[in-house]
C-alpha cells in the first residue's frame, strides 16, 4: 500500500512513464483566428503543390478571379471571387487539405486551413502546417498549440502538457502523434505568472539559442520543467477584452536554465517608450511608425490592438518644465 | 489598461438621462445623433460596457464626419440623446467588417441608419447606469456622491458590492463549494460567458458548472453559461461575463462611485434548455448529437448557429446526400424569413469555394423558394445566375438557361449572366445571340476577358464578311462605355514651331482605379490631335497589379522617364502631367494636358524624321525611319548635307497597337497606341549618325516574336510572384499596328521630334 502511493507520487503529473501514440484528426478552420509564430502564404503559381502528399493542384487565372481544380483530376471545380476565400483540397483516397486563399497586388497566394487535432489527458493538441508544404511535423518549421487559445508556437522536440516536459513525434502525413517522456537534464523555469501587467497572458514564448526548444508557458502556473540550456523571451502576446498587444524579444537579456535550477524572467511594466520627432520651427511632430515600448526585461510590445489608442506627448519647457503643448495620435492610427 | 500607458479622458460628465435600448440581432443598440463641425447625422451604435473603449466609429462615418483634420489630428465629436449629450474628445477605430455584416443582416430592424459604432466602458464609466431592458431604456445620470453610508436595502432587491479592475466593473460570483470568484458586468453579447479552460477544468465542457450565485440570485436558474474564451482578469479570478440574457431578468442600477450594483427580477426564471442542449453538442463535437439537437428544438434560440455548424461538419466529414440536405434544410428553415435567399446566396458562395456543385444547387433551390419575400430583391437573381453557371458547367442546358433567363431578366447589365448566356447560346449553336451576349460581358471587369475570347470564337462562326477585330468591338460596345472626344480639332497655331511634332506618352495599368479617367483624357487628346502634331504611346506598369498587357519595353520607359507610379502622362519624355483621377476630372486633365502639349510644341527642332514603306508581310514587319537636319536659318524644306555624328541624342523606334482590348478593373476596354516593342536593337535606340545629311534604319520584325517574348516575360513576372494575369491580347494584330520613331536627347531627356504612322491595310487584299 505504502509502495503504491509512493508509486503513484513520484507518477508525473500526465502519468506518462512510456510512449503512447495518439491519433490525430484533420479540423477545418474556416474562419481561420489562430495566431502562428511565422505565419506565411504561398504564392499560387500555375499550381499548389503539396510536397507532401506529392500531388498537384492546377490554377488558372479568370479576369482577377483564381480558377482551382480542387481534386487533381486537371479540371476546374471552383472559381474564387473577390480578395479571399477558402477551399478543401481533396482526392477519392480520402485526402483532405483545407487552404485559405488571399489576393493582393501580388496575386494570389494560398496557407492552411486545418489543423491535425488530439486530446491526450484533458489537453487539446492541435499542429499546424505552417510552410504550408503538406508536410507536418517539421521541427522548427511547422507550429503547435496546447489548450483551446489561439496563439500557436513552434513546433519543437518537446512541449510543456499539463505542466509537464514530454518529447513529440509527430508523423509526416499527420495521421498520428507519439508521446514520450522526456529524456534528459532539466531545470525549472518561472514566466507567465511573472507577468506585471493587468492583462491575460495568452502566449508567453522562450526559445533556445540553439534553435531546437520553443515552449509557449502561458497559462502555465508556478515554475515549468523545461531541458537545460540558453533561452531568451521570444514572443507572446497579451489581452484584455477586445485589446491585445504583441511582445517580441526587443532588448530582452538571456536567462540560463541549469540542471535541477529554478529561474524566474520577470517582464512586462513598467513600460518605457522611445520614440523619434521632427522639429521644425515651432512644429513638432510625431510619428506612430516611430515610436517603440519597452518592458521590464527588454521585451518589446508592438501591434496593439484595437488602433486608437494613442499615448500622450507632452511637450515641456526644458528650463522651467511648464507644460507648453499635448499631442496624441489621431483614431485611426 | 494593458501596461497602463495613458491616455486621455475620452468624455465629461455632466448630464444625464434616457435612452431607449433594444435588442437587435442579440446586441444591445442605441440610437443617436452624432455632430461633428461638419455634420449632424442619425446612427445607431452598440451599447457595451465590457468594451475596453470610448467611441468606436467605423472610418467610412468618421470620414464623413471628420472626425480628423488633413493632418490627422482628432476634433471632438458629440452624441445627441434626447434628453442630453456627451461630448467624446476623439474617436478610436471601429471593427469595419462586423459592422458591415451586421447592417446588411438587421437593417430592417434597425431602420434607416446604419450601425456605425461602439460606445464603450471608457464613456459610461462617468455615468450611474441602469439597465431596464424589461421597459426598453437605459438610464445614464451624473455619477453620485461618495455616500458616507451603505446603500438602503429595498424589498425584492439584491444589493451586490462590485469591484472595478481594468475599467471594468465585477460582481462577486460563488460556486456551490462557496469558492468566490468575479464576473464581469457586460452586456456586449447576448449570451453570458464562463472562461472555457475554467469549465474544461471542472469537467464541465458545456459550461455546466453547476450552482453560480449573485448574493441570493441563483444564476443558474436563469441562464446557461457558454463556453468561450476569456481575455480577462481579476484578483478573484475572472470566471465570466453577464450577458443580454442576464439583463433581461433583472433590472441593474450600477452605482460606480460607491461600488454597489441593485439588482431587481423583471422577469421570473425560465432555464433555456436548449441553449444547454447546444452547448453539450458543440462540445463533444458530435454531428448526431447536434442534428438531434436541432430536431428536438425547431424554434431554438441558437439555432442558426447550430445548423451552419451541422452543415459544414458534415461536409466536412464528408455526409452523405441525405445528411447534407437535411443540414441545409436546417439551416434554411432557422435562417429569418425575409434574408432566406440572402442567405443562401451568402452559402452558395462558401460551398462554391469547396466546389461542392451539387450542394450549391441544393441551397440555391432552397434560397429560391422564399427569394420574393427577400428584403434584398438581387439575392433571387444572382441565386439564378450562379444556379444557370453550375448547370451548365454540368451540361444541363435547359436547367441553365431557365435560370440564367431568370437571372438576366432581374439584372440585364451583370457581366457574369450575359458571359453564361453567352456561352450557353453558343452550346446551342445560336451564335448571334451568344455574340450580343458577350458584347455586353466584355465591358464588365469580372467577365470582360472570358467574353473576348468569346467573342473571337463567336464571330467567325456568324457568316459575315468583317473579321473580329478591336474595331469591330469598339463599334458594337459604342453607347456602352464611357468616351470622350475634344470639342475642337487642333488647329495649326503660329506659336507652335513649324514641322515640330510631340510625342504624348500615357503611363497606366488595366487593374488600376481611376485609370479610367485618365484613359479618357488621353481618348480626348488623341481626338484632338488626330490630324495634328502629335504622336501617342501608351506602356502598363506592375502596379497595382500585373495585368497582361505589362512588358518590359513599358517598363524600361517607365524607367527612363522616371516614372514609377502608373498615373502619368510624359509630355516629350520630360514634362510630366495627370493620369489618373475621378471620372468626373477628365476633362480637366485633358485640358491641363493639352496645354503641357501646346508648350512642347512651341521648342523649335531641327531634327526631321519620316516613317516609309510600312508593310506587314508573312506575320513580319518592316519599313524604314529616314532622319535629317534642317540647316539652320534654311525653310523646314531645306536639309542638310553633311556628315555627323550626335553621341549624345538616339534614334528610338517603337512598334506600337492602336487598339488592343483587355477589359480590366480599371474599366477601360480598349487601350490605346500601347508600345509592345522597340524596332531598334534595344530600347534605348541608335546612336544618329548622318551620312549625306541624312540616316537610313530599316527596321524587320517578327511579330510572333514579339509576342512570345511578352509572354514569357509575364510567365516569368508570375512564376517569380510579381502577381497573376491571365494570358490575353499578347498577339499582335497587324491591322491595329503604328510605328513611332522619336529622337531624344540623352543629356536632357527631353524628346526633340517624333512621328507616327499607321499600318494601312489593303482592303481589297484582305477580302
Amino acid at each position: 500500500m505504502i509502495s503504491a502511493l509512493l508509486a503513484l507520487s513520484i507518477l508525473p503529473p500526465n502519468g506518462l512513464t512510456e510512449p503512447v501514440t495518439v491519433a490525430l484528426a484533420p479540423k477545418r478552420h474556416r474562419d481561420w483566428k489562430i495566431e502562428l509564430p511565422a505565419e506565411s502564404f504561398v504564392p499560387v503559381g500555375n499550381s499548389i503543390q503539396l510536397a507532401g502528399s506529392g500531388l498537384k493542384f492546377a490554377v488558372s487565372m479568370q479576369g482577377t478571379n483564381l480558377s482551382i481544380d480542387l481534386d487533381g483530376d486537371g479540371i476546374s471545380d471552383t472559381v474564387i471571387e473577390g480578395d479571399e476565400g477558402s477551399a478543401l483540397l481533396r482526392n477519392n483516397n480520402g485526402f483532405r487539405y483545407a487552404i485559405r486563399l488571399l489576393r493582393n497586388e501580388n496575386g494570389w497566394s494560398y496557407a492552411s486551413s486545418s489543423t491535425m487535432n488530439a486530446d491526450w489527458n484533458g489537453a487539446r493538441i492541435s499542429v499546424i502546417d505552417q510552410d504550408n508544404d503538406g508536410v507536418f511535423g517539421e521541427v522548427g518549421e511547422d507550429a503547435i498549440l496546447i489548450g483551446r487559445g489561439r496563439v500557436a508556437t513552434w513546433l519543437g522536440q518537446s512541449i510543456v502538457i499539463n505542466g509537464e516536459l514530454v518529447q513529440i513525434d509527430v508523423a509526416k502525413d499527420g495521421s498520428q502523434l507519439t508521446v514520450s517522456p522526456f529524456q534528459g537534464e532539466t531545470g525549472r523555469l518561472r514566466l507567465a505568472d511573472s507577468f506585471h501587467g493587468d492583462g491575460k497572458v495568452l502566449s508567453a514564448v522562450i526559445r533556445s539559442a540553439d534553435g531546437k526548444n520553443c515552449f509557449d508557458l502561458a497559462g502555465q502556473t508556478g515554475a515549468v520543467e523545461i531541458p537545460t540550456g540558453r533561452y531568451r523571451f521570444y514572443s507572446g502576446k497579451v489581452g484584455l477584452g477586445q485589446m491585445a498587444v504583441h511582445v517580441s524579444s526587443g532588448k530582452s537579456q538571456t536567462i540560463d536554465v541549469a540542471n535541477g535550477s529554478e529561474a524566474s524572467l520577470s517582464w512586462g511594466g513598467d513600460v518605457n517608450a522611445e520614440f523619434g520627432f521632427q522639429r521644425q520651427g515651432d512644429q513638432v511632430a510625431f510619428s506612430p511608425q516611430d515610436i517603440r515600448y519597452f518592458g521590464s526585461q527588454g521585451e518589446e510590445y508592438s501591434n496593439w490592438f484595437p488602433v486608437g489608442k494613442s499615448p500622450v506627448f507632452i511637450i515641456k519647457e526644458a528650463d522651467t518644465k511648464q507644460e507648453i503643448a499635448r499631442a496624441m495620435f489621431p483614431g485611426s492610427c | 489598461m494593458l501596461l497602463a500607458l495613458a491616455t486621455a479622458p475620452p468624455s465629461a460628465c455632466q448630464e444625464g438621462g434616457r435612452i431607449p435600448v433594444r435588442v437587435v440581432g442579440e446586441r444591445l443598440l442605441i440610437s443617436c445623433d452624432i455632430s461633428s463641425h461638419k455634420m449632424r447625422v442619425p446612427v445607431n451604435l452598440f451599447f457595451e460596457l465590457d468594451a475596453l473603449c470610448g467611441l468606436q466609429l467605423h472610418n467610412k462615418a468618421a470620414a464623413s464626419l471628420e472626425a480628423e483634420s488633413g493632418d490627422g489630428q482628432p476634433r471632438p465629436l458629440t452624441l445627441h440623446f434626447p434628453e442630453f449629450q456627451i461630448e467624446v474628445p476623439r474617436r478610436e477605430h471601429g471593427d469595419e467588417d462586423l459592422l458591415d455584416e451586421f447592417t446588411k443582416y438587421f437593417s430592417a430592424d434597425m431602420g434607416e441608419d446604419a450601425v456605425v459604432g461602439t460606445i464603450g466602458a471608457q464613456i459610461l464609466k462617468d455615468y450611474h447606469l441602469t439597465y431596464d431592458l424589461a421597459r426598453g431604456y437605459l438610464a445614464l445620470e451624473p455619477k453620485h456622491e461618495l455616500a458616507q453610508e451603505k446603500p438602503t436595502p429595498i424589498p425584492g432587491t439584491v444589493l451586490l458590492s462590485l469591484t472595478e479592475e481594468n475599467e471594468l466593473l465585477w460582481m462577486p460570483a460563488r460556486l456551490k463549494d462557496g469558492t468566490q470568484y468575479a464576473i464581469a458586468i457586460g452586456a456586449s453579447r447576448y449570451d453570458t460567458i464562463v472562461d472555457q479552460d475554467f469549465a474544461y477544468a471542472l469537467g464541465a465542457p458545456a459550461g455546466n458548472i453547476g450552482e453560480l450565485n449573485l448574493g441570493e440570485i441563483a444564476l443558474d436558474d436563469y441562464l446557461a453559461l457558454r463556453p468561450e474564451e476569456l481575455v480577462l482578469t481579476h484578483p478573484d479570478r475572472a470566471i465570466g461575463v453577464l450577458g443580454i440574457n442576464f439583463f433581461r431578468h433583472f433590472r441593474v442600477e450600477i452605482d460606480r462611485v460607491n461600488r454597489w450594483a441593485r439588482l431587481t427580477p423583471t422577469e421570473p426564471p425560465e432555464f433555456p434548455q436548449d441553449d444547454l442542449a447546444f452547448f453539450h453538442a458543440r462540445a463533444d463535437e458530435d454531428p448526431e448529437m447536434l442534428q438531434a439537437f436541432l430536431e428536438q428544438w425547431p424554434q431554438a434560440r441558437l439555432g442558426k448557429e447550430a445548423a451552419q455548424l451541422l452543415l459544414f461538419w458534415r461536409i466536412d466529414d464528408a455526409g452523405n446526400e441525405e445528411q447534407i440536405r437535411k443540414a441545409l434544410a436546417f439551416v434554411d428553415h432557422f435562417e429569418q424569413d425575409d434574408l432566406r435567399a440572402t442567405g443562401a446566396l451568402d452559402l452558395m458562395k462558401i460551398l462554391a469555394g469547396d466546389g461542392w456543385k451539387d450542394y450549391q444547387i441544393w441551397a440555391g433551390e432552397l434560397g429560391l423558394i422564399s427569394g420574393r419575400n427577400d428584403r434584398y430583391p438581387d439575392a433571387v437573381h444572382k441565386i439564378h445566375s450562379k444556379l444557370g453557371e453550375i448547370h451548365l458547367a454540368k451540361n444541363h442546358s435547359e436547367q441553365a438557361w431557365r435560370h440564367l433567363l431568370s437571372a438576366a431578366f432581374g439584372m440585364p447589365d451583370d457581366g457574369m449572366i450575359n458571359l453564361n448566356l453567352g456561352n450557353y447560346y453558343e452550346q446551342q449553336g445560336r451564335y448571334r445571340r451568344a455574340f450580343s451576349r458577350f458584347v455586353q460581358a466584355s465591358i464588365v471587369p469580372e467577365s470582360g476577358p472570358q467574353a473576348v475570347e468569346g467573342l473571337m470564337r463567336v464571330q467567325p462562326k456568324l457568316g459575315s464578311e468583317e473579321a473580329f477585330s478591336v474595331d469591330l468591338v469598339e463599334r458594337m460596345i459604342e453607347g456602352k462605355v464611357l468616351n470622350f472626344g475634344a470639342a475642337a480639332a487642333y488647329e495649326a497655331n503660329e506659336d507652335h514651331a513649324k514641322g515640330k511634332v510631340s510625342l504624348i506618352e500615357f503611363f497606366t495599368n488595366g487593374q488600376l482605379e481611376g485609370a479610367e479617367a485618365g484613359a479618357l483624357a488621353n481618348e480626348g487628346l488623341l481626338s484632338h490631335f488626330k490630324d495634328g502634331p502629335a504622336a501617342f504611346l501608351s506602356y502598363h506598369l506592375e502596379k497595382p497589379g500585373l495585368d497582361p498587357l505589362v512588358q518590359p519595353y513599358g517598363l524600361a520607359i517607365a524607367a527612363e522617364r522616371h516614372v514609377s507610379n502608373p498615373y502619368v502622362h510624359v509630355i516629350d519624355g520630360v514634362a510630366h502631367g495627370p493620369g489618373g483621377g475621378r471620372t468626373r476630372d477628365r476633362e480637366a486633365i485633358y485640358s491641363r494636358l493639352r496645354d503641357m502639349t501646346y508648350q512642347a510644341l512651341k521648342l523649335e527642332t531641327t531634327w526631321r524624321l519620316k516613317v516609309e514603306d510600312l508593310r506587314v508581310e508573312d506575320g513580319w514587319v518592316r519599313g524604314k525611319v529616314t532622319v535629317a537636319q534642317q540647316s539652320e536659318g534654311a525653310s523646314s524644306a531645306e536639309i542638310g548635307a553633311s556628315d555627323e555624328t550626335f553621341s549624345d541624342h538616339r534614334l528610338c523606334v517603337v512598334l506600337a497597337e492602336r487598339g488592343v482590348l483587355f477589359p480590366g478593373s480599371s474599366k477601360v476596354v480598349i487601350h490605346r497606341m500601347l508600345a509592345r516593342a522597340a524596332l531598334t536593337p534595344g530600347h534605348a535606340g541608335l546612336e544618329i549618325e548622318l551620312q549625306d545629311g541624312q540616316m537610313v534604319f530599316e527596321f524587320e520584325e517578327s511579330l510572333a516574336k514579339i509576342q512570345k517574348q511578352n509572354e514569357t516575360w509575364l510567365q516569368q513576372a508570375m512564376d517569380a510572384g510579381k502577381g497573376q494575369t491571365v494570358l490575353m491580347s499578347t498577339a499582335l494584330d497587324p491591322e491595329q499596328l503604328s510605328v513611332v520613331a522619336y529622337i531624344r536627347s540623352t543629356s536632357t531627356g527631353r524628346i526633340e521630334q517624333a512621328t507616327q504612322v499607321h499600318h494601312q491595310v489593303d482592303q481589297e487584299a484582305k477580302l
